[in-house]
């Protein structure tokens, strides 16, 4: 089943912006998929409208199964309260709150009593391990710190679908790393993971790739070992903001690849996947046949 | 959402900023506390007369000279006291008399600098009709409403510069030197007595050329008899024109002096109401600004799973917690200013519930409003704009 699955989506802004044309999606349960793509590209709108922030101008949006164009404000917060979690690049994490009344607030609009939300904030926080800095506040946190405690806050619910916009953008390389890990671990967990990045070594580092470009999905590759160039040229010219995989970006042979342990880098920029954990619990391949033949489109 | 959490939601925003929340209930508490202090002042002051009318009595009742039809002064016959104090329910009865004289500290005053003082001739039953006492020195007895001894009203004391009463302490009335035997404590009740120096009636007959007949009785009632005194006074103290007495409660005239205040009082609960407004003012700018730099939390809340409903649920609450922070807090310094005012005047502190209660209430309706259009408009932002901001 997918988590999410979005059917020649446009969303055109006041004024005459096309954010995302005629865009077509799916990410199945448990896929891991990285979004790229220059800024203004239309890819935090497609982060959007499959978190159900933003809906569709024309097209279909279906998350966890429910036409999102058919549903209420009360029936789309409760879809975003149970099934799907947030991550931000800038953490919004409230000034003087303590990471674990900011990670219970994750249940908050779930109908949890306060209780079982703190308690479960608990276990959340520690699942990311800040375990030891529950009372702690923003200003008493690192960034990469901070990053996970909204982490914590996504996952309080386990949602099916996690939507992280940049999440190690404002973070040096080792705790971006750290939040990539357990982004990685809660796919592997069976959550649908959408990562938003422009990291390319991080997004080579994903099952699946996704590249919107001018409001289009134009690229998908949906193997886990891929050559970059051929898989990256595959649609339009390279332009703006995000250029592919050149030489001097490939990943050192030393294989520093921000998602640590996961994917591993090969001398010549190429990735290998490890297929152990790139399968969803379901048995599904994590990308299916319909994406494969988006990515032919 | 459970109240709590909503609750909870709406304290949040207030404890992360707490200077801007104690300066917009400072707004409001001032308003309030301008209208609880003037409502306090007034019912305390009342409680004061009150208090203080339990102590003189109201069984005080005053038979004037009046005027005929032609406009000119009837005075009261010579036995009217007499007369007054065989009705059946008078336990007391005493009089006055207007002498055509004046009163100066000493004979070098000029003739036309009285004072407004007026000279009476009082009966020494006058001081125990009344209830009234002495600051100091003595009351008139039989003896000494022969001689040439006076009793000073409080403020004729203090208009006259006589601080103390004795053998060496003498004025100059009516063109003769008279001792000054006491002088009275203020008489709320014959607030005539206060301006007046009181010397004996015989004395006054006999060389200030008074004519013994009274202008003012007085009489003291048996509290539970006092109508029926009141509607027989007229035609006992003169029978012959029983409509050219004036009869009258002196402790109605007290009680009407407070309820005149009251138009006052309104005036000033008005300015303490524009205060109040001005402080919902100030809420509704803050409730404005929270919602215009919380634009990230409102899109998180979003994004959290909050409905439109629960967002403005949130900045509602939280407007009505301002509000009533700054209503409990203003509750609080109106009655500490009342209850300084009080202790300065002696009066007894008195907060009606009513005001307490309507404050709160003026409160709540207050942050309501103040807080409806910000609590609108977060709930109107759309997730993605709140966001990006």
């Amino acid at each position: 089943m997918s988590a999410v699955d979005m059917r020649n989506v446009s969303r055109v802004y006041p004024g005459g912006v096309t954010a995302l044309a005629d865009a077509t999606l799916t990410v199945e349960d448990g896929e891991l998929v990285a979004v790229v793509g220059p800024s203004g590209s239309g890819k935090s709108t497609l982060l959007h409208l499959a978190g159900t922030l933003d809906r569709p101008t024309s097209g279909t949006v279906h998350v966890a199964g429910q036409d999102v164009g058919r549903l209420s404000d009360r029936a789309l917060s409760q879809l975003r309260a149970r099934s799907i979690g947030f991550v931000f690049q800038q953490f919004h994490l409230g000034v003087g709150v303590t990471a674990l009344d900011a990670v219970a607030d994750g249940l908050l609009y779930a109908g949890v009593p306060r209780r079982r939300r703190r308690d479960a904030a608990a276990e959340a926080l520690e699942r990311v391990g800040l375990a030891h800095r529950l009372t702690h506040r923003p200003h008493q946190l690192s960034g990469g710190e901070r990053q996970r405690v909204a982490v914590a806050r996504a996952i309080v619910g386990s949602p099916r679908l996690l939507l992280a916009d940049e999440p190690t953008g404002n973070l040096d390389s080792s705790s971006g790393a750290d939040v990539v890990e357990l982004l990685t671990g809660l796919h592997r967990a069976g959550t649908a993971v959408v990562v938003i990045t422009h990291d390319r070594d991080l997004a080579r580092s994903f099952p699946r790739v996704v590249s919107v470009r001018d409001g289009r999905v134009s690229t998908t590759r949906p193997d886990g070992s891929f050559a970059a160039e051929s898989a990256l040229s595959d649609g339009e010219p390279p332009s703006g903001g995000w250029v592919p995989a050149s030489p001097d970006s490939r990943p050192a042979p030393d294989g520093n690849i921000p998602a640590s342990g996961h994917g591993r880098a090969a001398p010549g920029g190429h990735v290998l996947a490890a297929p152990e954990g790139r399968v969803p619990p379901d048995g599904h391949p994590p990308s299916g046949g319909r994406s494969a033949a988006e990515a032919a489109r | 959402m459970r109240p709590a959490d909503m609750f909870r939601v709406g304290a949040v925003g207030l404890r992360t900023r707490p200077l801007r929340v104690f300066l917009s209930a400072l707004g409001i508490a001032i308003g309030i506390a301008a209208m609880v202090a003037v409502v306090g002042i007034s019912a305390s002051g009342r409680a004061a007369l009150d208090r203080e009318l339990a102590a003189i009595g109201t069984n005080i009742l005053t038979a004037g000279e009046g005027k005929n039809f032609g406009g000119e002064r009837v005075a009261l016959p010579r036995d009217a006291p007499d007369m007054a104090g065989r009705i059946s329910g008078v336990e007391a009865a005493s009089a006055i008399g207007r002498v055509e004289a004046n009163v100066y500290r000493t004979d070098r005053i000029p003739a036309g600098e009285t004072n407004a003082l007026s000279v009476l001739a009082a009966r020494t039953d006058l001081l125990g009709t009344l209830g009234g006492s002495v600051a100091t020195g003595v009351w008139l007895t039989d003896a000494t409403a022969r001689g040439q001894a006076v009793v000073l009203g409080a403020r004729t004391a203090r208009l006259l510069g006589v601080h103390t009463a004795g053998p060496d302490t003498r004025v100059f009335l009516g063109g003769q030197w008279f001792t000054v035997a006491g002088i009275l404590a203020p008489q709320p009740l014959a607030p005539e007595l206060d301006t007046a120096a009181l010397v004996g009636w015989p004395v006054a007959e006999e060389t200030l050329g008074f004519d013994g007949h009274g202008t003012t009785v007085y009489v003291r009632t048996d509290p539970e008899r006092l109508s029926q005194v009141r509607a027989l006074l007229a035609r006992t103290v003169n029978p012959a024109g029983p409509n050219e007495v004036t009869v009258a409660r002196p402790s109605d005239a007290l009680a009407a002096r407070k309820a005149a205040d009251r138009t006052l009082t309104a005036l000033l609960l008005g300015l303490g109401g524009v205060a109040l407004l001005v402080g919902g003012v100030g809420v509704a700018n803050t409730m404005i600004i929270s919602v215009l730099e919380r634009r990230a939390e409102i899109g998180l809340r979003r994004a959290l799973g909050a409905t439109k409903g629960q967002v403005r649920g949130q900045f509602f609450t939280e407007s009505l917690l301002l509000s009533a922070l700054g209503g409990a807090g203003g509750v609080l310094l109106g009655v500490a200013v009342t209850g300084v005012y009080a202790a300065g005047q002696g009066w007894p502190l008195a907060v009606p519930w009513w005001a307490q209660v309507g404050a709160v209430g003026a409160t709540v309706v207050i942050g309501g409003t103040a807080g409806l259009y910000p609590a609108v408009r977060a709930a109107r932002l759309p997730p993605t704009e709140a966001l990006s901001a």
